[in-house]
């Protein structure tokens, strides 16, 4: 129930190929998340990769930019700057 | 007694090898030249140590550990993102011997470094590596990295401390090896910020202005809130900078080069830091 537990989330998605997977996969996501300690509604930005929302909780730019390429690749970047610049949901 | 004979400064951008065409051309070959120079000065030097400063992105270590400074005494190979990065993993060359030595007179000195036997480099220490070092045979790369990425870094004034302590330490190293400080990373860039792609060409022409003159205390004196406002979250890696200017003592700073690069999202700065 942390931005560090997102971190954590986001890290270990950059560095486990098999949690990556997981997290891409629509029936084993919320499993994976479950093993974090992590409110529903940072599961929820996770599984929508809300990475504005993520980062202005604090986490940091550049693991959501990571993670990012790690789990959509670099060409989806158009994509993240979209989402980073979007209008804030209030 | 080994010396310090240089010090250079010069981005680590890994776009600029996962994406190398990306710029304009002359953009590019302003880049790759003012690596040459450097390579070129690093053999003119006769230099067969550099000390590389970088800075770890999330890349090597996780939010269960955040070094704010660390050092690399045995093997190294790098880098980390090999994936991505158009650079082959490999092994690089370090002088153990004067790392270790860097490393203990850092502890007796008031350094808590973390040490890192096995150092797998990222790209802030590679780029600089590929481009500046490996054209001259036979260097040796010591890394050292502090904490100008990821929150909390390191403080300015640790930063040049810590510079300070290093330049102590090779001074009081009986080898004779010439030695130059590569300082690495910035200028301005918005590492995954909603600005990713701009670049600051006023704050880095500042920044470049500090150095020319020597004056890190006006380095220091930035805040991090100003530096992160006006140079991004990858503006923080001018502490990587101002630890090489710790290390060099009274200095003047050259520019070599400068170029604007919104493609490789940084503002590219390249100096070489010179005795006053």
């Amino acid at each position: 129930m942390s931005i560090n537990a997102v971190e954590k989330v986001l890290w270990e998605l950059t560095k486990f190929p098999e949690k990556k997977l997981a997290l891409m996969d629509e029936a084993k996501a919320d499993e994976l998340l479950n093993q974090y300690a992590l409110a529903e509604d940072e599961k929820d930005l996770l599984k929508r990769w809300d990475v504005r929302e993520l980062t202005d909780r604090g986490c940091s730019q550049m693991l959501a930019l990571l993670a990012w390429g790690a789990i959509h690749g670099d060409l989806e970047m158009p994509e993240y700057m979209r989402r980073m610049n979007a209008p804030r949901s209030t | 007694m080994a010396q310090i004979v240089a010090g250079f400064l010069m981005p680590h951008v890994p776009l600029m090898a996962s994406i190398p065409m990306a710029p304009p051309e002359n953009k590019r070959k302003a880049c790759m030249d003012a690596y040459a120079t450097i390579a070129s000065r690093i053999r003119d030097l006769h230099i067969d140590t550099v000390v590389v400063i970088g800075d770890d992105h999330y890349t090597l270590n996780g939010p269960a550990c955040i070094p704010q400074c660390m050092i690399g005494v045995g093997d190294v190979e790098g880098p980390a993102e090999d994936a991505w990065l158009g650079i082959p993993r490999r092994s690089i060359r370090n002088n153990e011997p004067l790392a270790l030595h860097i490393m203990q007179y850092g502890f007796d000195h008031g350094i808590d470094w973390t040490v890192s036997k096995t150092f797998l480099l990222d790209h802030a220490a590679m780029i600089p590596i590929e481009y500046a070092v490996r054209p001259v045979a036979s260097v040796k790369s010591i890394p050292i990295y502090i904490n100008s990425g990821i929150a909390p870094v390191i403080s300015s004034r640790r930063a040049f401390q810590i510079g300070q302590i290093v330049g102590k330490a090779i001074a009081a190293w009986g080898g004779g090896e010439r030695v130059a400080i590569l300082g690495t990373g910035g200028i301005s860039h918005w590492v995954g910020m909603a600005e990713m792609g701009k670049v600051n060409i006023e704050w880095d022409r500042k920044i470049i202005s500090f150095v020319e003159s020597g004056d890190a205390e006006s380095l220091i004196a930035i805040s991090d809130d100003e530096i992160i406002r006006e140079g991004g979250n990858g503006g923080l890696e001018i502490k990587n900078w101002i630890l090489a200017m710790g290390a060099l003592g009274k200095t003047k700073g050259k520019l070599i080069a400068y170029e604007p690069v919104p493609e490789w999202i940084t503002g590219c700065g390249y100096m070489e830091l010179k005795a006053a």
